[in-house]
């Protein structure tokens, strides 16, 4: 049997890589746009709704899954094409902007409360229940094992992403310095797109990996979004690997805590640990200095 | 972020006849009202004590203060634990509420003073959603996703104050609060205030401690929500977690922001409106703030500067057809 | 220099870099209390810097800087304000949202005592401390002949008026050092001169001026005492006349 403290390090590590994965779609799109979108816990949530209710509706569960995240995605789409679009063709200054996600992340998650109603309902992960035995006494989630294997193929696949294809690349040089890239070509429009859609695409996967541990529901974004930004500034904004190490020490030290303190404090680490990482370093567990 | 949209940030000026016939309604709704109406105002009443003191917040950090819920809600927790468990006076539940809240306050803004932009909004949002969590998980304490019920009622010499006769004790802590903040920034204090907003660094050199201004002003607005929340308390006799959603600070920060930030007249009309008007379309709650989130997003595509801006052009342009 | 009064300001040894910048190299000065004093040199002699350090916008690599004998090295900007260190900003930094008159008003008042609950309470009220400070500003605003100018907000005021307007608030504390970084820049030749006579008042007043400048009429006509910085460095530090006379090299970086 594993020791209680390796337990609580696996279930650390699990729930940190949903945190992780919350904090890439936040890094993607704030990269590419500089723009923190506060409608992800929102994508997350629906593309888990959807899910119920397809499956409810007999869909198959694996077309039901791709289905769902493809219609959160689209719905994300469809948001930058009517709010952010316009906004950014004004010039419209940051707060505006932020205040129209706001407005996108309190209309997509109490418009799902009036459509698909109240409850929570549960939701199965796409490994189901099984479980690995591992060596002579222990075993593993076939779920935990999924949501290592998907976020380790989301991360690689983000960072091949932004340094070997020119969409990729574009969207590092959009952020970095807009003007000069749309002087060389690069199309900030599609920049946009591209974030937002691959963003919305992260945290609807996410979902799946999410709600089979707690359970869907149209307020049950909320949380994961708020922590998968605290595992963003906690991990540091400038590599693709800062949400990843941000999410991880996010999960752990929320798991540890939880551990040791009675659960109601146990939320207060994550508050703890993101103002120790703002105060003494506010670039990120794995920034370098403040650009 | 925009600062003012009026140069006279402090100045509060409503049409007389404006005023007239607001101020009969509210001296009338205790006689003619029905509960409902009466419910309403009361709400009202605590709605412009926090859109007034978030206002001052925004207004002079121009940055994106989050856990404006947070200090309500636990203003309203903390008078309902202090009255129903430890059976403490509802009366002396306001100083106490408001001292804790303030404490906190001091110990999230002290950390956060030098916080800017998104760091500032996510430390800030981080603190609501753990005081969100701490009460829908606070067992006993909090009642969890239940919340208080049954909090004794408060009363004043003999006479308890619940219902109808409450209203007039909402009214006049709303009149009170604001009449102090209006006081607030005409007082020397008020001059430290806008001087660190304009220029914090020309503020040090005139001898203002600039962090200091700044966690005091967080301060200040927490212990007028917390009074908000005691209001809540002892009115509603009942709490639920959804008090400390940080959802709340979302639909409040939109009421300052349509108002015109810093823009007391617009901020007080924006309440108003976004609190009436989804009563008068029959809407419930979860309906209310979908049908803000809408609005928040139709008045960031068509109308930026708020209502307030709006406002002031309407009048500057009689002003000038009339001279 | 008089070297039987203890200094208002010294300097010792004083440096600063930045990466591999050496803005100061081992700078040490003393400033007499009463004396109006200059610091000139050519763009990037470190003037700025200089004068930062003394004002407490930014803290030096290396030295010491004494105030009345008192070590103010650590000491942050607000609090040397409060000990009678007052300075101005090339871009004078008016606080947009007031009147003029409440600009000046807010260098008159004393910050060291936060006044909260008067103010949540009695806050439209003006107390007698408020009234004389509206009195001192008032002075100030005669001084600098921004008199006329006190209702208006200053967010509308011309570039010379908010340099006159932020020295009045300087001006108006009474204040023990008093740094005036580049005041002339930007001023018509009546403001210079009502400049140059508000800067004697202040000093008969009991204030101890500090002035970088890059305008030499102002130097000529106000300083007893002129430091004068190349690269980092002094390279002149006495009576006005002595300084340039000796220094020949400096013709090409003063001109005549």
């Amino acid at each position: 049997m594993l020791s209680s403290l390796a337990q609580v390090l696996l279930s650390g590590l699990q729930i940190g890589c949903i945190y992780a994965l919350m904090a890439l779609g936040y890094f993607v799109i704030l990269r590419a746009t500089g723009i923190l979108n506060f409608a992800q816990g929102e994508w997350m949530m629906i593309s888990g709704v959807l899910g119920v209710v397809l499956i409810a509706f007999g869909v198959p569960y694996y077309l039901a899954l791709l289905a769902a995240i493809a219609g959160a995605v689209l719905l994300a789409l469809a948001a930058e094409r009517a709010i952010i679009r316009p906004l950014q063709a004004r010039g419209a200054p940051q707060p505006i902007v932020l205040l129209s996600l706001f407005g996108t992340m309190l209309v997509a998650r109490y418009g799902t409360g009036v459509l698909f109603g109240r409850q929570d309902l549960p939701l199965d992960g796409p490994a189901g229940s099984g479980i690995t035995i591992i060596g002579e006494a222990n075993f593993i989630a076939n779920q935990t094992l999924v949501v290592y294997a998907i976020t380790a193929a989301a991360f690689f696949g983000v960072a091949i992403f932004m340094t070997r294809t020119w969409l990729g690349r574009s969207l590092r040089v959009a952020s970095i310095d807009p003007l000069a890239a749309s002087l060389i070509g690069v199309d900030l429009t599609r920049v946009r797109v591209v974030s937002f859609g691959l963003g919305a695409l992260i945290a609807a996967t996410c979902g799946w990996l999410y709600f089979p541990l707690y359970a869907v529901g149209y307020l049950n974004g909320s949380i994961p979004g708020i922590k998968g930004f605290i595992a963003l500034f906690v991990g540091g904004m400038a590599t693709t690997m800062g949400p990843l190490a941000g999410g991880l020490a996010l999960g752990l030290v929320e798991v540890a805590a939880s551990f040791y303190l009675p659960s109601i404090y146990a939320e207060g680490a994550a508050f703890v640990l993101l103002m120790i990482i703002l105060v003494a370093k506010p670039s990120g567990l794995t920034g370098g200095k403040e650009s | 972020m925009t600062t003012a949209t009026s140069t006279a940030a402090t100045r509060l000026f409503i049409p007389n006849t404006a005023v007239g016939v607001i101020v009969a309604i509210a001296l009338v709704i205790p006689f003619f009202g029905s509960t409902y109406h009466i419910t309403l105002a009361v709400n009202l009443c605590v709605t412009l004590i926090l859109t007034l003191s978030l206002n001052l917040v925004v207004g002079s950090s121009g940055q994106f203060h989050l856990s404006h819920a947070a200090f309500f809600g636990l203003g309203a927790y903390t008078s309902a634990v202090l009255a129903k468990t430890v059976g403490i006076p509802p009366l002396l539940c306001l100083p106490l509420s408001v001292l804790l809240v303030c404490t906190l306050a001091l110990l999230v803004g002290l950390p956060t003073t030098r916080l800017r932009g998104l760091y500032l909004a996510v430390a800030t949002l981080a603190f609501s959603l753990f005081v969100e969590v701490f009460v829908n998980q606070g067992g006993a304490l909090t009642g969890g996703g239940y919340g208080i019920q049954d909090v004794p009622a408060l009363t004043i010499s003999g006479t308890v104050l619940s219902g109808r006769a409450f209203y007039p004790l909402a009214l006049l802590l709303m009149l009170l609060v604001a009449g102090s903040l209006y006081g607030l920034m005409r007082s020397r204090l008020g001059r430290e205030i806008l001087a660190v907003r304009d220029h914090s660094d020309a503020a040090a050199a005139a001898g203002i401690n600039p962090p200091v201004i700044r966690t005091l002003v967080l301060v200040i607005a927490a212990g007028f929500a917390a009074i908000a929340g005691w209001l809540h308390c002892f009115y509603h006799l009942a709490l639920n977690a959804s008090l400390v959603s940080p959802e709340l600070t979302f639909v409040w920060f939109f009421m300052v922001l349509v108002g015109g930030i810093g823009n007391v007249r617009g901020v007080v009309i924006g309440t108003v409106l976004l609190t009436l008007l989804p009563e008068f379309l029959g809407v419930a709650t979860g309906q209310t703030i979908l049908g803000i989130g809408v609005l928040m997003i139709i008045v960031t595509l068509f109308a930026p500067r708020g209502l307030g801006g709006v406002l002031d052009d309407a009048i500057a342009r009689f002003g000038k057809a009339r001279s | 220099m008089n070297a039987i009064a203890t200094p208002l300001i010294a300097v010792s040894n004083l440096s600063k870099h930045f990466g591999g910048i050496h803005a100061l190299t081992d700078v040490s000065l003393s400033v007499t209390p009463g004396e109006i004093c200059g610091v000139i040199g050519p763009n990037g002699a470190g003037k700025s810097t200089l004068f930062n350090m003394i004002a407490g916008g930014a803290a030096p690599s290396a030295g010491r800087i004494l105030f009345s004998g008192r070590d103010v090295t650590a000491m942050p900007m607000h609090q040397r304000a409060r000990t009678g260190i007052v300075r101005t900003y090339q871009l004078a930094h008016t606080f947009e949202s007031m009147s003029v008159a409440d600009n000046i008003l807010v260098g008159a008042e004393r910050h060291s005592h936060l006044g909260i609950l008067r103010a949540l309470t009695l806050g439209s009220f003006p107390s007698s401390v408020e009234t004389a400070a509206r009195e001192r500003a008032e002075a100030a605003m005669r001084l600098t002949g921004t008199l006329e100018l006190a209702a208006m907000p200053a967010s509308r005021l011309t570039f010379g008026q908010q340099r006159l307007v932020a020295f009045a608030r300087a001006l108006v504390s009474g204040p023990k050092l008093l740094l005036l970084d580049e005041p002339a820049a930007g001023l018509s030749s009546g403001d210079i001169d009502l400049l140059c006579a508000a800067v004697r008042a202040a000093r008969n007043a009991g204030s101890t001026v500090l002035i970088v400048e890059h305008n030499m009429d102002v130097i000529t006509e106000l300083c007893e005492h002129l430091i004068v910085m190349h690269l980092g460095r002094k390279i002149g530090d006495g009576e006005p006349a002595a300084v340039r006379a000796e220094e020949q090299v400096l013709e090409a970086y003063l001109g005549s």
